[in-house]
């Protein structure tokens, strides 16, 4: 069912996690049971390949205290018998994360939204990255994988005002960017010096209104934003000083326009991007229900969501779009498997994908009241 | 040259430079200030512009004389004559406050009501009034920031000397700082 904001006649595209419960326990759940099987048959190969190689374990220790001159090259044929025994393994495991973004991942994105497509290779181009413009220095060495891309809204059916409502675009993806310089060491050594500029979730939106130029909201004091524009040299980036205390406390904004910055930047919104970005998001999840279900949530911690935003996010506005930049210094849609499949799994790709969602809910991004189609 | 004239000389000239500097940043407040006002007249002007266009489009649509018409004439009137800053600001805001009035007038008519063109020049207005209010904020800020600059102890003395005057902002009208009821809105 639809659901409308109350103040905008806007309709609300994130999803909430009692929806996600009840999709999972419908339909997600027998295909996550069903890998489950798969990744412990996995495992049980894992044990019986390591039982293999217990005998020549044994030798290799043996060897240590009665014939310690062959030893090296016992070493090196455990290596390579290791190799050829795990090499199914590795197999395996590729084709089951392979099997659960495929299968899995893309079945959330379509709960999610039915217009989204989830491609698992590809990312968020470079050159969206760099028209951000939000670090000083453009990446050399850019990566990245599941990659997101739909659009909501333009919809009238279960409209309570009965009008066509906008169509705002949006694509994200896990995106890794760094600065890579090389250079010679004392000794003439080619050697590099990489800069980490960015690993998280990278989304780029249609904004609500039509504007020119490059507006900037970063993190307070962070050294690493860009201090022109890019593109142009001459295009320095000045500072604003907006209303908000509490926003200014959070963020510095830096812009080639000062009008501009304020157009986009009005106290309402600037409100929305403050509550968005220091939300508390935890207090929406049910806590555990028993010790065994929260030391399942402990042991999954790393492939489980990371609802608050740990690390202060970067937004940028340029031409019309809307950049945004969350640093979570994590890998996102991965799984393990020596740890099992579960349903917080299957929540963490759930939470990953709605932030989209909520950003366009909580900054109105589908309001159109101004000259924009 | 004795230490005492050595420190009345560093005095002096400390006390020019200091003096220097601050009469040029008073200056360049003072030309920022104009240079935001000289922006929000811009804008304010384009809505000037666009309200024309809505006065065009209702007599076209209606081919009737509106009463609400000969109000926004005199509006515009009051707008473009002003001759200064001050006034200026204050015949926007009585435009500002008018125009919600205007608009519901106008909307009374249902050949207005429905005419595309007047929905779009609608929009365009939506649009004005969000620029203006980021020029205005634009303007109160530099306008802020020039207020303090000469009404703090030492610039305050060579303001007084130089004839610095405190400027006005560009206030909202009051009943423009109430939440906007998007929902009646609609409904309307």
């Amino acid at each position: 069912m639809k659901k409308w904001d109350e103040a905008y006649q806007l309709e609300r595209f994130a999803k909430t996690e009692e929806e996600f419960d009840a999709y999972y326990e419908e339909e997600l759940k027998s295909d996550v049971e069903r890998l489950e099987a798969e990744r412990r048959k996995a495992i049980g190969l894992t044990k019986k390949q390591a039982m293999k190689l217990l005998p020549a374990v044994v030798v290799l220790l043996l060897s240590y205290f009665f014939w310690p001159f062959i030893i090296g090259y016992l070493f090196f044929g455990i290596l390579f018998i290791c190799t050829f025994l795990f090499k199914d393994i590795e197999r395996n495991r590729r084709e089951l994360e392979k099997k659960i973004k495929e299968e899995l991942v893309t079945d959330i994105v379509k709960f999610i939204n039915r217009r989204f497509t989830y491609s698992r290779r590809r990312y968020v181009p470079q050159e969206d990255f760099i028209n951000s413009n939000i670090f000083d220095i453009d990446p050399n060495r850019y990566s990245g994988d599941d990659f997101i891309k739909g659009s909501v809204g333009s919809s009238v059916e279960g409209n309570p005002s009965g009008n066509r409502q906008p169509k705002t675009e949006l694509m994200f993806s896990e995106v890794k960017a760094f600065h890579v310089v090389p250079f010679k060491d004392r000794e003439g050594k080619k050697k590099q010096r990489i800069r980490p500029l960015f690993k998280g979730l990278f989304f780029v939106a249609d904004f609500n209104k039509d504007f020119e130029g490059l507006t900037i909201v970063t993190p307070q004091n962070d050294r690493t934003v860009a201090k022109k524009q890019k593109k142009n040299s001459k295009g320095r980036l000045e500072e604003v000083e907006l209303e908000d205390i509490d926003f200014m406390d959070t963020f510095d904004v830096r812009t080639t326009d000062q009008i501009t910055a304020r157009y986009i930047l009005t106290p309402n919104f600037m409100n929305r991007l403050l509550s968005f970005t220091t939300r508390d998001r935890t207090k929406e999840i049910p806590k555990p229900a028993s010790f065994k279900e929260a030391s399942r949530i402990a042991m999954n911690a790393r492939y489980s969501p990371q609802l608050n935003f740990v690390n202060p996010p970067y937004f940028s506005f340029k031409d019309g779009k809307m950049y945004f930049l969350l640093p979570t210094e994590k890998e996102h849609f991965t799984f393990s498997i020596y740890l099992p499949l579960t349903k917080e799994v299957m929540k963490g790709y759930f939470h990953d994908i709605n932030i989209a969602l909520e950003l366009v809910d909580e900054l109105n991004l589908n309001l159109r009241i101004w000259n924009k189609e | 040259m004795d230490t005492g004239m050595i420190i009345i000389v560093a005095v002096a000239v400390t006390f020019i430079l200091f003096f220097i500097l601050s009469y040029n940043k008073m200056k360049k407040q003072e030309v920022n200030v104009e240079n935001a006002f000289s922006d929000l007249d811009a804008f304010l002007m384009k809505r000037v512009d666009e309200l024309d266009n809505l006065v065009q489009t209702a007599r076209v649509a209606t081919d009737k004389e509106m009463e609400v018409l000969k109000d926004v004439t005199a509006l515009r009137a009051g707008v473009m004559n002003a001759p200064n800053m001050n006034k200026k600001i204050k015949a926007h805001n009585t435009l500002q406050q008018e125009m919600p009035n205007i608009m519901m007038n106008m909307e009374s008519y249902p050949e207005i009501q429905f005419n595309e063109n007047y929905l779009h020049i609608q929009r365009s207005i939506n649009n004005i009034e969000e620029q203006i209010q980021a020029a205005r904020r634009n303007f109160n800020s530099h306008t802020g920031k020039y207020n303090q600059l000469i009404s703090t102890f030492p610039r305050n003395l060579i303001a007084g000397a130089f004839g610095f005057k405190k400027k006005p902002m560009f206030e909202t009208p009051p009943e423009k700082r109430e939440n906007v009821d998007m929902k009646a809105l609609f409904d309307r």
